[in-house]
């Protein structure tokens, strides 16, 4: 009786092993793609607040604000989706299940922050919120 | 009236987006990865730029 159970315990752990192994897979392909949509939204917008200079064009400190604020906004955005993807990274590493629902509703945000800055949205992004789930319970 | 070159560099940056994206495609297809560290730098570019902006209308309008 007790082999059997021993023999069911070690049948159990191997199909945990490679279902585990498939999960973190998965995971880090989110991750990888997360993080490559991150740098390609990060340069498209670097580079339309870069060719747009609102502190060069506006006339007054009023008009300054009411243009930068939307780029505080989306700076801030890209700077805690790269925090979250940091942190789903350090549990992919521990061994654990990753918050991947908090990377997409992460993404999500920067992708809002964009249109509202009124810069494209990289196709990478388009395709890593389609593909990765929005459901963040920390 | 928009300067032909900005256009030019949009549409180059627009290009080399588009081959990122095709590049992340095949990345996912083969199952290989890098790591996030390895992928965004500690600082993000737009976070350098915002800065200059906001130091350029320090200089021009003065300090909030």
């Amino acid at each position: 009786m007790k082999i059997l159970a021993a023999l069911a315990a070690v049948v159990l752990a191997l199909s945990c092993l490679d279902g585990c192994a498939q999960t973190t897979k998965a995971a880090r392909a989110s991750l990888d793609l997360s993080a490559r949509a991150l740098v390609a939204v990060d340069l498209a917008a670097a580079e339309t607040l870069h060719l747009e200079d609102p502190a060069g064009h506006a006339a007054t400190r009023d008009e300054y604000e009411a243009t930068i604020r939307r780029w505080r906004n989306l700076e801030e955005a890209l700077r805690r989706a790269h925090s979250v993807l940091l942190v789903a990274e350090v549990s992919v590493d521990a061994g654990e299940t990753p918050s991947v629902g908090c990377v997409g509703a992460a993404l999500a945000e920067v992708s809002r922050a964009l249109e509202e800055a009124g810069v494209r949205v990289p196709e990478i992004l388009l395709r890593a919120v389609n593909v990765i789930p929005k459901d963040c319970t920390p | 009236m928009i300067d032909p070159a900005l256009i030019l560099r949009a549409m180059t940056k627009i290009g080399s987006l588009v081959q990122l994206a095709a590049e992340a495609i095949q990345h996912a297809r083969r199952g290989d990865w890098q790591r996030v560290e390895t992928l965004i730098p500690d600082e993000l570019q737009t976070t350098i730029e915002l800065r200059l902006q906001e130091a350029e209308a320090d200089r021009r309008f003065g300090p909030r």
